[in-house]
Formats: structure tokens, C-alpha cells, sequence
């Protein structure tokens, strides 16, 4: 029945498209560091270096914890999101997402200057750290999830007399699993590739294979050994993934017809509510806090003069240059994701095998694939080394696969009759396929430009490498002047981090309230 | 290669979008009468004066664009893999630590400037056939915190054996070697004091509870009590980081808060080369005279905080007042820290980081 409504022909292109794409310019870039590079002596060399493997033995505990921590502090939040309608709403998810977008120099920064002095260098510093950046990937995967969840399949158990337990692990529990799985592969994923936050709050002597990566290739400059070190990563991140699928099983696809609004929040859980409204904004809000405080601190006395230098030529271009940078990665990023899930929704195994690779995609070390970029388009016409949307081109790379763990679980809520219904009443495939996926899925795709933005405006790793004369990213701005003499130039910086927070936290709020609209459109 | 030519063509119509909202295409064929735009490769310490490139513009109708790398290790990484089809013209900021990394992969032409009987012997001879030429030089040394010490009474420590001593344990906080250029001229200097006896003093360093952080920033301005409101009065920094304290702060202090171990001090020279492969092979040795020339010279000191490589430079008083300039620093040849550089840093990674 479904294979008759669903034609796979939209499919198939898509899938064409989205493997040229990721062929040329992922899988490529990492063929000539490794082809280019290295020999199998190489590789028997590094396997026998004992420290490698202290390097993967961190890597993996300090992430399988630090997915733990994550998944406790967002889930309270991530609850009240996902499940509620209340005031606010909008800002305080907007405001979990700002951890996620900010610089991890500068948050790493942040914290040092929040945290007592006798938590530096320490491993709490470490997983508080990546528990920060990584609410937002709960709240935004899990809590899409959530709002697709059929409040009244909970009422009616509810009133047949079933226990909260009984709902949470017969009804929510096993519609939720699948997008919980994605949220912590994903941050599995970011913690294990972690690199400044654990340089600047772990210490010198905490190292994970990412940041050895770098060391390497910069410090050594021993390309070689950084190589095979981002393919051990790359396999080991393959396999835990693969491992965490398993495990999860298949998502279920029972769910309701259209988005019901979400509803008000119990009377009785009000306090709780609040409580976790305020944790939650508290928590995000500190170290957002300890920037703008820096930003006012010019040595020993408070003094607005680095604000006054906001006119400065280098950092109004940078603002401009991530402003746009991070336009055309949103718009050829979510082109991509929407590609992407449209193969795996409808590809069957093929489909799966690209929603695997596109996860993979995120495990490529931002080193290797920099290097890669660059030597792979040198020549001629194809030397794009100093071209600017070569930037948001990586980005998409790099933020694409975070829409695709939002799209899919969202796409996967559409039901078969829908289609059916469409097809009777004479609509042709690429009609229901605008009409009736596309259509339902505004509000997941929104979401997903918002999250390629947030990742595009952060990203430091690619856009350090491929930085560009008069357009280098705020970011990267924020960095060098970090990196500087005087107490002005270190003020600037957290002006500038100040300002992408705020930038940041504008262009979510309009992309929240676009959202919001699209909403009551799409219920009328 | 064929591979790679393959997939290329392929990318064409993937990035149709991307090329169509590209507004700076012009520099894929250079006519005659356009203009000559010279890109100058460089690391985010490189600050000088932002307009200093207009005389040269003026004087030439060369323009200069900067593109920088975040430190001179990644540039000079870069530099090697691009060896032969360079993303630039010219580079700027590879330093006497990494000199031979650059020159075993071809990464330069040679040109000797015109300037050169004005440059600084010792840093010309470390490139005698103009392979790479010599732009300025520093010294990384022990900075410590004047009051601090004198509040309590204690010598501050004037040499490195000195810091070895019990009467330092938990004052010094150094950035890393392995991630940050003064870290790693820090670690050379003690390589060049003590020679084979290095690792015995890193690991009496080690018991004496010294401190390593990631970056030269963190080191100084989250853990010098001079700098921050951190809690060691020791810091590896730059023979040119007090008169930094007196110029950039307001009101300007007499005296400078911090002063440097004289005998601690490593010296590096930063190098600037042509990079083999640029089109615009006149244009740049013309860039290369005006970088070493007197007026770009006397800019160095106040805005990147480095002495002039060229002699008849004049340095500004304030400057000369509150910088200290070692007599002897400690120093290693290019090509005996290029051979070693590796082993050295793994070796200090297992005594002091594993």
C-alpha cells in the first residue's frame, strides 16, 4: 500500500543530490588528508603509541558522563517545554539555545570566571561545561518530540486509572526513546570530540583525541599522526553510535493527526514549574552574566569604553561577516537536511545507511576536514580557499546533521493516510510532497534553520583555519583578541561575545515567533 | 588525482547557489591594468597599525590584504601544506622555532632585501641566503609580580635554577608548551640552560606544584597576580609585557606593576618570506622591503610589542624605559630544534602532562 502512494522517485533524487554533496566536499576533503598523508607505517605507529589509547579511554568516560549529566539537567526543562504552553515560552527555549551557539573559547572562558577558583582544571568543570552547551540539543530534539506527543492518549490512560509511572513507561517512554537516543548520540558525539572545553577547563593534562588532534597538526606538526588519530575517532564514534542504535530499537509511529496546542501547566505542578524555569534560566544566564560583566571591566575599574569602540571598523565587519556567513549556511543547510530526511524516511535501508552517515559526518575531526577543504580546492576555478561562503559551505558540514536528528523523528509522524487521502483526491506526488510533508513540517524545519545559524555563528574550529581577510567571524574575532595585550583590547572581546549573544538570542526569538505564526497557519 | 578531478567537476552544480551570491570573483583573472592585490598570510598577533599599508599602496599602487591564521603554528602548518600553491603572496610570523619546518618543505623563494646591511646580524645569519627574512624580535622570560614580592619580603627568583628552589612552590604558572609559542620557547630555554639535565628540572618543577594552562592568555591574565585576580605571582611571559602594563593602563602608572627575570630569557626572531608559487613574485619582494623598512619598523614596538630587526629604527622612549632587553638570552640553532622539536615536546608531554 504505502510503497503504491509513496513514489520513491522525489526520494531517489534527493538521495542523488545529498551523496554528490557530501561526497565532494566531506568524503573527498578526508580522502586527501588520508590518501595524501598517510602510510600504513604510519598507522602501526600511532596504534603503538600507548598514549592513543589513554586518549580514546578519556574521550569515551568523560562523554558517556557528560551525556548523563546533560540528560539530567535538561530533562526537567526539556518537560516543561516541550509538554506546556505558558508565557515565556519562547524566550526561555530561545535562551537554553544560547549555549549552544556561543564560541566554546569564550564559554570556556565564562566559566572560569564563574566557577571558584578550586574547580578549575577539574572534571566537574568539564562535564558542567559540556552539560551547558548541550541542553539545547535535548530541548530542541527531545522536546520536538514531545509537542508531537497525543496529550489526550495521556488523558484518556489517565482517567482509566493508570499511574504517572504507568503513562511514562507505557505510553511516553517508548515515543519519546528514539528521539532521546538522537539527542545523546549527538551530544556523545560533541562531548567526545570536545576541544577547547576541555583544553581551557580540563587543564593541559586532560586531553581528548580532538584536541591531540590539534596539537599534532599545529603544535608538532605531525600531520601524519593527526590523520590516523581523526580515524580512530571517526571509527570509534561510528561504532558507539551504531551500538546506541541498536539499542533503541526502532522509533514507534503512533501518534496523533495534526499538532495540538500544548496545554497550560498544571495547577498543582505550578511551583515546580517555576522552580525549573528559573534553575534552568539561571544556570544558562550566569555565564552570559560573566561576559557582559568583563565587558565593563576595562583593569581595575568598570568603564563602558570598549562599548564606545563598537564602531571599530574590524568588529562591525565581523558581525557582518558571521551575519551572512551564517544566512547561507542556514539556507544550504536545511536545503541539505531536508534532502537528507527525505532519503531516509523513504529509502528504507538505503535510507537508514544515510541517516548513519550523516550522524558520522559530525565525528569528522573539524581539523581534518579544514585541512582537507583547503587542499582539495587549490586549483584554478576550484580555489575557493579564499572565498567567503567556503566558510558556510563547511558550516553546513558541520551543523547539518543536528536538522536531520530534528526532521526525521518529525517527518515520521505523518500519517499514511494523509497521503492516501491527497493521492484520491488527485494530488501528484510532488504536490503531497509540499503539501502534505513539507507543510507539516514547518515547524521542524524552522527549528532546524535556527540550530544550522546557532552552530554557523559559534563554529570556531573550521572558520579559524579557512578565516578570511576582512571576513573573519566574530568568533575568530573573539579569540585573537582574547589572545591580545591590554586591558581594552580583552574588554572588546567580551563586547563582541556579549553582542553575539544578543544577536544570537534575536535571531532565534524571530525564528521562535516565525515558528509560533507558521503554527496557528497550519491549524486553521 | 583523478579522483579528486572527478569530484570537483561533479561539485559544480552543487555549489551553483554559493558561486552565484559570490560577489568576488574578480581575482580569478588578473588583467594588466588592474590593480595588483597582494595577500599577506599572517597569525591574530599580527596588529599593527591598520592604516600602516597605505603609504605603501600610495608609494607603489600595490594594495596589501591580511589574512591571518590563529597562531604561527597553525600558519606555518598551513604554509607547508599549501607548499608550492600558496594561499598568498607573502607570510609573515614564522618564527625561529619553526624556521626549518618551513624551509625543508620549499615553503619560500628567496629575495635579500635591500635593507639588509640594516638588519640585525644575528637574526641574518639564521637565513644567510635570503630564504626567509628576519621582521623583529622578543624574549620570553619569567615576568614576576613586584609588589607581590615585596609585600612578603622574598626575592623574587633571578634564574631558572632559582625557581627550583622550595621558596617558589606554587607561584609559577606557564602556558603550555605543546599549544602556545611562548610555552614552547620556555620550554627551549630550559632545554638550553640545562641541556641534557631539562627533564630533572621539569620534574622538580613538577613537585614544586608549577602550573600549566592552555594558552598564553589564560596563563596571564587568569593566574598572574599582577594581571588578574588570580593567585601565582609568576608568569612565563614576554620581556616586553611591563611597559605593556604602563601603556595600557589609564591613569598611566610610574612604574611598571611587573618586572622580568633578565636570565630566563629565550630569544625569538619572526621571520617574513615569499611564498613560492605566488603570481606576484615583484610586487612581493617589494612588500618585503617595505616590512623590514624603517618607517613599518618603527610601528612594531607599540602596537605588537616587538623590537625593530632593523637598526636604524628609532624605538620609542617609553618603550625603551619600561622594556628589558637581555644581553645573553638563551637561544638554540633552527635546525637542532627542527630535528628535535617533536621528541622534546613528546617527552615533556609524558613527564609533566600524562
Amino acid at each position: 500500500m504505502s510503497k503504491t502512494v509513496l513514489h520513491p522517485a522525489p526520494a531517489r533524487v534527493a538521495l542523488v543530490v545529498v551523496v554528490l554533496w557530501l561526497g565532494v566536499f566531506l568524503v573527498a576533503p578526508v580522502l586527501t588528508m588520508v590518501g595524501g598523508f598517510v602510510a600504513p607505517s604510519d598507522i602501526s605507529r600511532v596504534l603503538a603509541l600507548p598514549s592513543t589509547w589513554r586518549l580514546v579511554w578519556f574521550s569515551l568516560w568523560q562523554s558517556a558522563i557528560s551525556v548523563a549529566v546533560t540528560l539530567v539537567v535538561a530533562a526537567p526543562v526539556t518537560w516543561l517545554i516541550g509538554l506546556h504552553r505558558f508565557r515565556g515560552r519562547r524566550i526561555l527555549r530561545a535562551a537554553t539555545t544560547v549555549g549552544f551557539l556561543l564560541p566554546s573559547v569564550v564559554v570556556a572562558t565564562a566559566f572560569l570566571a564563574v566557577l571558584p577558583r578550586s574547580l578549575h582544571y577539574t572534571m566537574f568543570a568539564v562535564v558542567i561545561a559540556h552539560a551547558y552547551f548541550n541542553i539545547a540539543v535535548v530541548v530542541r530534539v527531545v522536546g520536538a518530540r514531545l509537542e508531537l506527543l497525543d496529550i489526550q492518549l495521556i488523558n484518556a490512560a489517565r482517567t482509566l486509572g493508570a499511574s504517572p509511572i504507568t503513562v511514562w513507561s507505557t505510553i511516553v517512554w517508548p515515543l519519546i526513546r528514539g528521539a532521546v537516543a538522537a539527542a545523546a548520540a549527538v551530544i556523545f558525539l560533541y562531548c567526545f570530540t570536545s576541544f577547547a572545553v576541555v583544553r581551557v577547563l580540563g587543564g593541559p593534562r586532560r586531553s581528548t583525541l580532538e584536541s591531540d588532534i590539534a596539537l599534532r597538526a599545529f603544535g608538532i606538526g605531525d600531520i601524519p599522526a593527526a590523520t590516523v588519530l581523526a580515524l580512530v575517532q571517526l571509527v570509534i564514534v561510528v561504532s558507539v553510535i551504531g551500538v546506541v542504535r541498536q539499542l533503541s530499537g526502532r522509533e514507534q509511529g503512533l501518534s496523533r493527526l495534526a499538532p495540538l496546542p500544548p496545554t497550560a501547566v498544571a495547577h498543582r505542578q505550578r511551583h515546580f514549574a517555576l522552580c525549573v524555569a528559573i534553575a534552568t534560566a539561571i544556570f544558562v544566564l550566569l555565564p552570559i552574566a560573566a561576559l557582559l560583566w568583563r565587558s565593563v571591566q576595562v583593569g581595575d575599574t568598570l568603564s563602558l569604553a570598549a562599548w564606545r569602540t563598537m564602531y571599530d571598523s574590524s568588529l562591525a565587519a565581523s558581525i557582518w561577516a558571521s551575519a551572512r556567513t551564517a544566512l547561507l549556511a542556514g539556507v544550504l543547510g536545511v536545503a541539505l537536511a531536508v534532502l537528507t530526511t527525505l532519503a531516509v524516511v523513504r529509502l528504507g535501508a538505503i535510507g537508514r545507511l544515510i541517516d548513519m552517515f550523516s550522524i558520522v559526518a559530525l565525528a569528522v575531526s573539524p581539523v581534518t576536514l579544514g585541512l582537507g577543504l583547503m587542499l582539495t580546492f587549490d586549483i584554478g576555478w576550484f580555489d575557493w580557499r579564499a572565498k567567503w561562503w567556503f566558510v558556510a559551505l563547511a558550516h553546513t558540514l558541520v551543523a547539518f546533521p543536528l536538522a536531520v536528528r530534528v526532521l526525521v523523528p518529525a517527518w515520521r509522524t505523518t500519517p499514511i493516510g494523509l497521503h492516501q487521502a491527497a493521492a484520491v483526491l488527485g494530488a501528484g506526488e510532488l504536490r503531497r510532497l509540499v503539501d502534505v510533508d513539507l507543510r507539516r513540517m514547518r515547524p521542524a524545519i524552522v527549528a532546524s534553520l535556527g540550530l544550522i545559524i546557532a552552530v554557523s555563528l559559534g563554529e570556531f574550529g573550521a572558520a579559524s583555519l579557512m578565516s578570511r581577510a576582512g571576513s573573519e567571524t566574530m568568533p575568530v574575532v573573539i579569540a585573537r583578541l582574547l589572545s591580545r595585550t591590554g586591558d581594552l583590547v580583552r574588554a572588546q572581546a567580551f563586547v563582541l561575545a556579549s553582542l553575539l549573544v544578543a544577536v544570537c538570542i534575536a535571531a532565534l526569538v524571530l525564528v521562535e515567533s516565525a515558528l509560533g505564526r507558521s503554527d496557528r497557519v497550519a491549524r486553521r | 588525482m583523478k579522483l579528486r578531478s572527478s569530484l570537483i567537476g561533479l561539485s559544480v552544480a552543487v555549489t551553483l547557489l554559493a558561486a552565484c551570491t559570490d560577489g568576488n570573483t574578480a581575482d580569478v583573472n588578473i588583467t594588466a591594468n588592474e590593480p595588483v592585490t597582494l595577500r599577506l598570510l599572517t597569525h591574530e598577533s599580527f596588529t599593527p597599525t591598520e592604516t600602516i599599508f597605505d603609504d605603501f599602496t600610495l608609494q607603489t599602487g600595490i594594495k596589501v590584504e591580511l589574512v591571518r591564521s590563529s597562531d604561527a603554528g597553525t600558519l606555518v602548518t598551513k604554509a607547508v601544506l599549501a607548499s608550492g600553491n600558496p594561499e598568498g603572496d607573502v607570510l609573515w610570523g614564522v618564527d625561529n622555532t619553526l624556521l626549518s619546518r618551513a624551509l625543508d618543505a620549499e615553503v619560500f623563494v628567496t629575495y635579500v632585501t635591500v635593507h639588509r646591511d640594516d638588519l640585525d646580524v644575528a637574526a641574518v645569519a639564521l637565513a644567510p641566503n635570503g630564504e626567509v627574512t628576519p621582521v623583529d624580535s622578543g624574549d620570553v622570560c619569567i615576568n614576576y609580580d613586584k609588589a607581590w614580592f615585596a609585600e612578603r619580603n622574598i626575592t623574587p627568583p633571578l634564574t631558572l635554577q632559582a625557581l627550583a628552589s622550595s621558596t617558589y612552590r606554587n607561584l609559577l604558572v606557564t602556558p603550555n608548551p605543546v599549544s602556545s609559542s611562548p610555552g614552547l620557547a620556555f620550554l627551549l630555554a630550559t632545554i638550553a640552560e640545562f641541556g641534557d639535565g631539562w627533564q630533572q628540572w621539569w620534574e622538580t618543577m613538577r613537585t614544586n606544584n608549577i602550573l600549566i594552562v592552555e594558552s598564553w592568555s589564560d596563563a596571564y591574565y587568569g593566574h598572574f597576580t599582577a594581571a588578574s585576580d588570580g593567585e601565582r605571582p609568576l608568569v612565563v611571559s614576554y620581556a616586553t609585557s611591563p611597559p605593556a602594563e604602563v601603556l595600557f593602563a589609564d591613569p598611566r602608572p610610574t612604574q611598571a606593576p611587573t618586572a622580568v627575570a633578565a636570565l630566563t630569557c629565550f630569544r625569538q626572531y619572526e621571520f617574513a618570506g615569499i611564498l613560492r608559487g605566488t603570481k606576484h613574485e615583484p610586487q612581493a619582494q617589494l612588500l618585503i622591503d617595505f616590512l623590514v623598512s624603517r618607517q613599518f619598523q618603527e610601528d612594531l614596538p607599540l602596537t605588537q610589542f616587538v623590537w625593530p630587526i632593523n637598526n636604524t629604527a628609532s624605538v620609542p622612549k617609553e618603550f625603551l624605559e619600561y622594556a628589558l632587553r637581555p644581553d645573553n638570552p638563551l637561544t638554540i640553532d633552527p635546525a637542532v630544534i627542527a630535528e628535535r622539536r617533536a621528541e622534546w615536546l613528546e617527552q615533556f608531554s609524558d613527564i609533566m602532562l600524562r
